[in-house]
């Protein structure tokens, strides 16, 4: 990251709509906006993330980068006119719940596990949508096919667990974990959905040097072995420009600057609203 | 748990009798209720027999407030539609006990999941007066009322004294037989409730009850699961109610009232919300509890066996505060206690 004083003049391309339409990205909206009565969270925003992409939304408090988010994954609707795209299908319509089954996970800011449970019960539940049971077969559990898709679910989430090397906290309540170990449940969960599109809101917030590093650690290496596609929402820039490809800035709900990070960084608009100064 | 017992395969991980420890205190213990009735006195077995019957009311119960999480407070509603729709099953088209459950099941279901559509826009509270809406409507103005007779086939009704299982065929006359059934019943509800727990429908429930938004958000369709579950807890109940007019051998709107509802919260708390295991405890207890208190009162103060009810009341508020989540929470700390004996930790 270049340091303060060494603003060059804005790259060409940096106010320039997304690249890729919408329809033809991984995920993509068009002119959407989400206001909360007088208050615009999200102004007019048209983004498109291409396959296999790593994005990185960032921007002040209150720029309305997880109320973005929250769209995109069906939490809220966006207001009239605004359309979301997941893998060229118009999801507009769709509840969120409909969007997580098509292929696309989340993790929270706020984290939002099941907190009574074990880290496995975590993340077993969340497998559950992918490869589900209907009642009878559940209730029988053997002989209908209810007990080999849950051991099937488990021998997948064992993988998601020794991957994201959570095997010893198998059988901790979520409660009993420190944060670092919190957010990477989190992570497993939204993976046992074998996401094609991950969204990660403020996945390192909070974290120490060290989980920071693991963390950026499991998600390079999904990015790369996997070709996972991911937008993720993050503050701490220096991460931002290491790992992204592409950088969405956004401001007061509206994108300010849009490119690679090393070009996006360099913008002066980008750089007086993080530092405050002109 | 038992040192050095690995499991090698995840069917292995997911049984219900999972310790060799578990296995062998089921082979002892699967004597004690097919022997008890023999040994038992009349009343005692009755008494048994009711526990079993409760036992499926409660697990219904259990499926929706324990996993699902939703306060639903039409047990007495849920157990009167299953015995109504019994009494006509069996008087008037002579089906015999398994079909009426099945169909008084299946009614129940029905029922208890259209007065669960407002969990599309409200839950907690809100939604509990839709259930009890439902208790008020069905007890309070439905089955009291003779003009709905052609529906509900009268207010007061008497059940045969034998019953087949299917038709005629294999009566049910005496308290014996009841017994078994009910223990058959209880059986088959028992094992059904914890692969329910155990499998992906059980945990998205409890999904559901835990953190509802980041569910849905990951994929659990909260409103379809949610009415699932007031159907699956509805089914059980209105079979319980299907037993329990088997039971009685007469039907009345007064036992359907919100006092029965109580009272399986009652069970339920007292067992240990959460656990199947729960729901046999806290039924059991409760229900032994009243008998051997209402004996020990008539023995010793034969003029004072009305106190029965605050004597009652006064020892459940001692358990529960002492152990506030219930009597399995109580047994999970003696277990712990003797597995680490003689030390401390």
């Amino acid at each position: 990251m270049s340091g303060p004083g060494t603003a060059s003049p804005k790259p060409a391309g940096l106010r320039k709509g997304p690249a890729t339409p919408p329809e033809e990205a991984a995920l993509g909206c068009r002119s959407v906006t989400r206001t909360f009565g007088a208050v615009t969270a999200v102004d007019d925003v048209s983004i498109g993330i291409d396959d296999g992409e790593w994005v990185s939304i960032v921007g002040p408090n209150g720029a309305g980068k997880t109320t973005l988010l929250n769209v995109l994954n069906g939490f809220y609707d966006p207001d009239a006119g605004g359309e979301i795209y997941l893998g060229g299908e118009d999801v507009t319509d769709d509840p969120s719940y409909k969007r997580a089954r098509k292929g696309l996970g989340r993790t929270f800011q706020g984290l939002e596990l099941f907190e009574e449970e074990d880290v496995l019960e975590n993340v077993m539940t969340i497998r559950a949508v992918k490869n589900r049971p209907n009642v009878l077969s559940a209730m029988l559990f053997y002989g209908v096919g209810g007990r080999d898709i849950e051991a099937e679910n488990m021998r997948r989430v064992e993988e998601i667990l020794d991957y994201l090397e959570l095997w010893e906290y198998r059988h901790s309540t979520i409660g009993a974990l420190p944060l670092g170990i919190q957010r990477r449940v989190d992570l497993a969960r939204s993976l046992a959905l074998e996401p094609d599109v991950l969204l990660l809101d403020e996945a390192m917030s909070g974290l120490t040097f060290d989980e920071k590093y693991d963390m950026v650690r499991f998600l390079a290496d999904l990015h790369e072995k996997e070709g996972l596609t991911m937008a993720m929402i993050e503050h701490d820039l220096e991460v931002v420009t290491d790992v992204s490809e592409r950088m969405i800035v956004l401001n007061q709900g509206a994108v300010i600057a849009r490119g690679e990070p090393e070009d996006v960084v360099e913008d002066p608009e980008v750089q007086q609203i993080y530092t405050g100064v002109d | 748990m038992p040192c050095g017992e690995y499991f090698t395969s995840y069917e292995g991980r997911m049984g219900l009798l999972r310790w060799r420890i578990q296995r062998v205190a089921f082979l002892l213990a699967l004597p004690i209720p097919l022997l008890a009735p023999f040994v038992l006195s009349g009343s005692l077995v009755s008494t048994v027999t009711l526990i079993f019957i409760f036992v499926v009311a409660v697990l219904g119960l259990h499926v929706m407030l324990s996993y699902a999480g939703e306060i639903v407070l039409a047990q007495g509603a849920f157990m009167a539609i299953g015995a109504y729709t019994t009494a006509r099953m069996v008087n008037e088209l002579g089906a015999g006990m398994i079909p009426s459950m099945l169909v008084a099941g299946l009614l129940t279901g029905l029922i208890a999941a259209i007065f669960g559509l407002p969990a599309w826009r409200v839950k907690g509270f809100y939604i509990a007066i839709s259930t009890l809406a439902l208790q008020f409507i069905a007890v309070q103005f439905f089955f009291t009322r003779e003009e709905f007779a052609p529906i509900h086939g009268g207010t007061q009704q008497s059940m045969p004294q034998e019953i087949g299982l299917v038709g005629d065929f294999l009566a049910i006359e005496s308290a014996l037989q009841q017994y078994f059934f009910a223990l058959g019943v209880m059986a088959v509800f028992v094992i059904l409730t914890m692969n329910l727990s155990r499998t992906g429908i059980g945990r998205m429930f409890r999904a559901l009850h835990e953190n509802d938004l980041s569910a849905e958000v990951l994929g659990i369709n909260r409103f379809r699961n949610k009415l699932l579950a007031y159907a699956i807890g509805g089914f059980m109940v209105g079979v319980a109610g299907s037993l329990y007019a088997m039971y009685i051998g007469f039907i009345d709107p007064g036992f359907y009232g919100i006092d029965i509802t109580l009272l399986h919260y009652v069970m339920l708390l007292l067992g240990g919300m959460g656990r199947v295991w729960g729901v046999i405890l806290g039924v059991g207890s409760v229900e032994l509890l009243q008998h051997y208190l209402l004996d020990f009162l008539t023995d010793t103060f034969p003029d004072a066996t009305a106190l029965e009810p605050f004597v009652f009341g006064i020892i459940l508020i001692f358990v529960l505060i002492l152990e506030p989540k219930g009597l399995m929470a109580a047994l999970g700390q003696v277990k712990e206690y003797l597995r680490k004996w003689p030390y401390a930790y």
